[in-house]
C-alpha cells in the first residue's frame, strides 16, 4: 500500500495553516479582549461620579459620561442596565431612556441591522430595555415581511411591538396561531396590568391551552384572590384534568378559601394529584368540619394523598389525637404505617 | 504475497479507512458545534436568565451531592451550591459510609442538626442511618447512609429529594453562581420535553476558592491535568454539543446534570451494579422514551460550567481511565439490542453504532496501528518519510480538533483568559500523540480486558482540596 507524499504534504500543510489561523485569531481575540476591559473599566472610573450626579442629584449630563468609542459603549450599556434593574428613584428610569435614546441609539440600530443573530438579539433586548421607540418602529417595518424561525426572536419581536403599541400583551396571549411557549406566556402575563387580566378571565374559554395554563399558573403566584369564585366555577365545568390540577394548585397556593364543599367531590377523583390537591384546601379547615372528609384519605392506595392527608390533620389542634385514634380503629395498613410516618415528623419537628 | 503480506495490506487499508471515517466523523462534529456556538457568541446571556427567572418556580430542583471521602471538598463544594441564583431547590449531600471526616464537618460546619425524616423508598437502596438538616441553611440536608457506592448514594438521595428534577454534583465540585439557571433553560422553555440535561465540566485543579466560588481561573502547572484540559474542552464542546443538536447524547457527566425525577424513577434509578452509572442511567432513559414512544429529548448544554478537581497522578488517572471504558463497555452490552435497531430511533440507528465503532473499538484499532506503524517500518513496507508524514498528519489534525475547542471556549464560557494559557493547550495538544494518547489507549484496553474478566473496582479519587490563600500558578 502506499500513500501520495504530496497528498499527504497537502493536507499537513492545510492542517498547519488551519492551526496558525486558530492560534493568531485566538490571540487577537484576546488582545482585543484584554484592550475592551481596560478601555471599559476606564469608562467606568471617569463617568461614575457624573452618573449619580446626573441620576441622583438632577444635575446635567456630564461631558465625560458620554461614550466614544465602541468599548465605551459597551460599557455605558452595563451601567445603564445595572442602574434599570436596581435602582427605583422616580424620574431615574426616564433619564435613562433619554441618555440612551441620545448617544446609544446609533450603536443599537447597528445591532438591530447585523446579520448575526446574537447581536440582533442583544440589539432587542436593549430596545425593549430602553424604550427606544423610533429604533422599535423602523426595525418592526424592516422585519414585517421577513419570516422569523427562531422562537426566541420571534418572542423578543412581540415584546417591541408592545413596546411601541403595536399590540398588546393581551392580544398576543389571546391569539391561537401565535405559539409561544408555556414560559413566554407566563412572561407575557406577568406584564398585564389588572384590566388586561380581567379581560383574559372574560375570556378564558377563548384562550388557547398555553395561555390558560399559564394564566391559572400567574394567578396562583400572584395571589389574586379576586378570582378564586371563577376558577371554583370553572373547575365544575372543565373536562380536562390537566387544567383542573392546574386550578386546583392555584387556588390551594391563593389560600383564604371561604367554603371548601365545592372541593369535596374532587376528594374522591379518579386522578390522585385531585385528590392530594383537594385534600390540601380541605385540611385548610377546622378538623370538626373536615376530618370526616380527610380521615378516609389516610387510606388512599396512593402515598402522596396518604401524606397529605396525614400532614393536614397532623397541624391542627387536636390533629395528633385524631390520628392516634384513627391508628387505633382502622384495620388498613397503609393508614396504619402513614400515620406513623406523620408521627415521626411530627417528633423530629418538637425536637 | 504471502500471508503475512497480505494481512498487513489489509489491515492497513482498514487502518486508513477507519482514519478517514473517524476524521471526517470529528470533522463534522467540529464544523457543527463551531456553527452552534458562533450562532450564540456575544449573546447576552443574563438577560434571557432574568427574563425567564419568574418561570423557574415551577422547576425546583433537588441537589444531589454523594460523598465518599470528601473531607478536603465538600465545604466548598456545598458553600457554592448554596450561593447559587435559582428560585427554589435544596441540597442533599449524602454520605456514603465515608471513614474519613466528612460527616462531622458538616456537621459542625453547617451546624445541622438530627432529624426524623420519613423516606418514601422509591428505589432500593443500602439503609439510612441518620439525616441531618442545617439550623442555618434550612435547605440543606445530610443523609448519612451505609457504603454502596455512588449509584445506591444518588438512589437514596432521589428517596429524600422532595422536588420534581433532581440535580447531580460530584462531592468536589463546585457551581457557578448562574449554573444551575443555564442548565434548567432547556428544560424550562421546552414546555418538558426536555427531561435531563448535562452541563459542561471544566477542571479545578490548583485553583483559587473563596466563598465557594472560583476566582481567576488559570491552566495549573502539572502536565498531566493540562492535558486533561485539553481532553474536556474536545469532549465537551466538540462532541457533546454535535450529538445533542440531533438528540444522541448516550453520556452526560455526572459531575454535574439534571434529571427530571419520575423519569428516572421510570428508568430504575441508578444502577448500582455498573462501574459508568451516569451512561448506563441515560442509555436506559433512552431506551424507556423510545419504548413507550414518547418524544423527549436529552440535552448538553455547553455554557453552565461546573469546576471539578481531576487526577494529577498516572496511577489514579489509569484507574479512572479503565472504570470508565469498562463503564462505557458494560452499558454498550448491556444495551446491544438496541444497536441498529430502528425501534430505538437516531440512538440505535447512530448513536450505539458511533460509540461502539470509535469510542469502544477505538482504543484496539489505534493501538493496533501504532503497533503497525512500527511493524511495518521494520518489514519495509512503509517509507521512513511516508511513515514520518503519517504521524505528523495524526499529531496535527488531533491538535486541529483541540484549538477548534479552545476557540469554541473562547466563544462560549470564555474562562481562560491568558494568552499564554491558549499557548500552552496548544503545546500540550502537539504532544498528546507522543504520551498522553498512547498511554489512555492502553488503560482503555486494559478497562476493555478488565470487563472481558469481570473484574470490578470502585475507583476512589485522592483529592487535594481546593486552594484557599493563592492562586497556583
Amino acid at each position: 500500500m502506499r500513500i501520495s507524499t504530496t497528498v499527504l504534504l497537502w493536507i499537513i500543510l492545510t492542517l498547519l495553516t488551519l492551526l496558525l489561523i486558530f492560534s493568531v485569531y485566538l490571540t487577537i481575540l484576546r488582545l482585543l479582549e484584554k484592550r475592551r476591559l481596560l478601555q471599559e473599566a476606564n469608562y467606568v472610573q471617569r463617568s461614575k461620579v457624573h452618573w449619580m450626579n446626573y441620576l441622583f442629584y438632577n444635575q446635567d449630563w456630564h461631558e465625560d459620561m458620554v461614550p466614544k468609542t465602541l468599548q465605551e459603549k459597551r460599557a455605558a450599556e452595563r451601567l445603564l442596565v445595572k442602574f434599570l434593574n436596581s435602582v427605583y428613584v422616580e424620574g431615574t428610569r426616564e433619564k435613562i431612556y433619554l441618555f440612551a435614546e441620545r448617544y446609544m441609539a446609533s450603536y443599537y440600530r447597528k445591532m438591530l441591522a447585523s446579520t448575526e443573530w446574537s447581536h440582533r438579539m442583544n440589539g432587542l433586548y436593549r430596545v425593549i430595555d430602553f424604550r427606544l421607540i423610533e429604533l422599535a418602529e423602523n426595525h418592526l417595518n424592516k422585519w414585517s415581511n421577513r419570516n422569523v424561525r427562531n422562537a426566541e426572536e420571534k418572542y423578543y419581536l412581540s415584546l417591541l411591538k408592545i413596546t411601541v403599541g403595536r399590540t398588546t400583551a393581551l392580544d398576543l396571549v389571546k391569539q391561537d396561531e401565535v405559539e409561544f411557549s408555556e414560559h413566554q406566556n407566563r412572561a407575557l402575563l406577568l406584564k398585564l396590568n389588572q384590566k388586561d387580566l380581567n379581560s383574559l378571565i372574560d375570556n378564558y374559554d377563548y384562550l388557547p391551552h398555553a395561555s390558560k395554563l399559564a394564566l391559572i399558573d400567574v394567578v396562583g403566584e400572584k395571589n389574586y384572590i379576586q378570582y378564586q369564585d371563577f376558577f371554583v366555577k370553572q373547575l365544575e365545568i372543565e373536562e380536562r384534568s390537566e387544567l383542573r390540577i392546574r386550578m386546583l394548585k392555584s387556588l390551594e397556593l391563593m389560600g383564604f378559601i371561604q367554603d371548601f364543599h365545592p372541593f369535596v367531590s374532587f376528594l374522591s377523583s379518579p386522578f390522585w394529584q385531585e385528590r392530594m390537591l383537594a385534600s390540601r384546601i380541605v385540611g385548610m379547615f377546622p378538623l370538626r368540619e373536615s376530618q370526616q372528609y380527610l380521615l378516609p384519605l389516610l387510606e388512599d392506595q396512593t402515598w402522596w394523598v396518604r401524606s397529605t392527608a396525614a400532614k393536614a390533620i397532623a397541624k391542627q389542634k387536636e390533629g395528633i389525637s385524631v390520628l392516634l385514634n384513627y391508628q387505633l380503629k382502622t384495620e388498613d395498613r397503609f393508614a396504619k404505617e402513614i400515620i406513623d410516618e406523620q408521627l415521626l415528623k411530627e417528633e423530629a419537628i418538637a425536637l | 504475497m504471502s500471508i503475512w503480506e497480505a494481512i498487513l495490506v489489509f489491515f492497513g487499508k482498514f487502518l486508513i479507512f477507519y482514519m478517514i471515517g473517524v476524521i471526517i466523523i470529528y470533522t463534522l462534529m467540529l464544523i457543527l458545534s463551531l456553527l452552534k456556538l458562533r450562532k450564540e457568541y456575544q449573546l447576552d446571556k443574563e438577560e434571557l436568565d432574568d427574563d425567564f427567572l419568574a418561570s423557574y418556580y415551577s422547576k425546583p430542583v433537588s441537589i444531589l451531592v454523594p460523598a465518599f471521602n470528601e473531607e478536603k471538598g465538600v465545604v466548598d463544594s456545598v458553600r457554592s451550591l448554596l450561593s447559587l441564583r435559582y428560585p427554589q431547590f435544596e441540597i442533599i449531600v449524602i454520605n456514603d459510609g465515608s471513614t474519613d471526616a466528612t460527616k462531622d464537618i458538616m456537621i459542625q460546619y453547617f451546624a445541622m442538626k438530627k432529624m426524623n425524616r420519613v423516606v418514601r423508598r422509591q428505589l432500593e437502596t443500602e439503609e439510612i442511618q441518620e439525616i441531618y438538616q442545617s439550623t442555618i441553611h434550612p435547605n440543606l440536608v445530610l443523609v448519612n447512609k451505609v457504603n454502596g457506592g455512588k449509584a445506591d448514594a444518588l438512589n437514596a438521595g432521589i428517596n429524600v429529594s422532595r422536588f420534581p428534577y433532581i440535580c447531580s454534583i460530584d462531592g468536589d465540585s463546585i457551581l457557578e453562581e448562574r449554573s444551575l439557571l443555564r442548565i434548567m433553560k432547556p428544560i424550562v422553555a421546552s414546555n418538558g420535553e426536555v427531561i435531563a440535561a448535562g452541563g459542561n465540566v471544566r477542571i479545578a485543579n490548583g485553583l483559587y476558592v473563596e466563598h465557594g466560588a472560583i476566582s481567576s481561573p488559570a491552566l495549573p502547572n502539572n502536565l498531566i491535568v493540562v492535558m486533561q484540559a485539553v481532553e474536556y474542552l474536545r469532549a465537551f464542546l466538540m462532541g457533546r454539543i454535535a450529538l445533542s443538536r440531533f438528540n444522541l447524547v448516550l453520556i452526560i457527566s455526572g459531575a454535574f446534570s439534571v434529571f427530571s425525577k419520575s423519569w428516572v424513577v421510570q428508568a430504575g434509578g441508578y444502577d448500582k451494579n455498573t462501574i459508568g452509572e451516569d451512561m448506563e442511567l441515560v442509555v436506559r432513559l433512552h431506551r424507556v422514551l423510545a419504548e413507550s414512544k414518547e418524544k423527549k429529548r436529552i440535552e448538553f448544554v455547553p455554557d453552565p460550567v461546573c469546576w471539578t478537581e481531576v487526577p494529577s497522578k498516572l496511577s489514579v488517572l489509569r484507574r479512572q481511565r479503565r472504570r470508565w471504558h469498562q463503564g462505557l463497555t458494560e452499558s454498550l452490552w448491556r444495551h446491544k439490542r438496541m444497536t441498529l435497531n430502528p425501534r430505538y430511533g437516531a440512538v440505535g440507528m447512530i448513536s450505539m453504532p458511533y460509540f461502539w465503532l470509535i469510542e469502544f473499538l477505538g482504543p484496539i484499532i489505534e493501538i493496533g496501528g501504532y503497533i503497525y506503524l512500527v511493524f511495518a517500518l521494520f518489514a519495509g513496507d512503509v517509507y521512513i518519510e511516508i511513515a514520518i508524514l503519517l504521524a505528523l498528519l495524526l499529531i496535527l489534525y488531533g491538535s486541529v480538533f483541540s484549538m477548534g475547542s479552545v476557540l469554541m471556549e473562547a466563544w462560549s464560557v470564555n474562562r481562560y483568559p491568558r494568552i499564554r494559557d491558549i499557548y500552552r493547550l496548544l503545546i500540550m495538544a502537539l504532544t498528546e500523540i507522543f504520551w498522553y494518547r498512547p498511554l489512555t489507549l492502553l488503560w482503555r484496553l486494559e478497562g476493555l480486558i478488565r470487563t472481558i474478566f469481570r473484574r470490578k473496582e470502585w475507583g476512589k479519587m485522592e483529592r487535594t482540596g481546593f486552594q484557599k490563600k493563592e492562586i497556583i500558578s
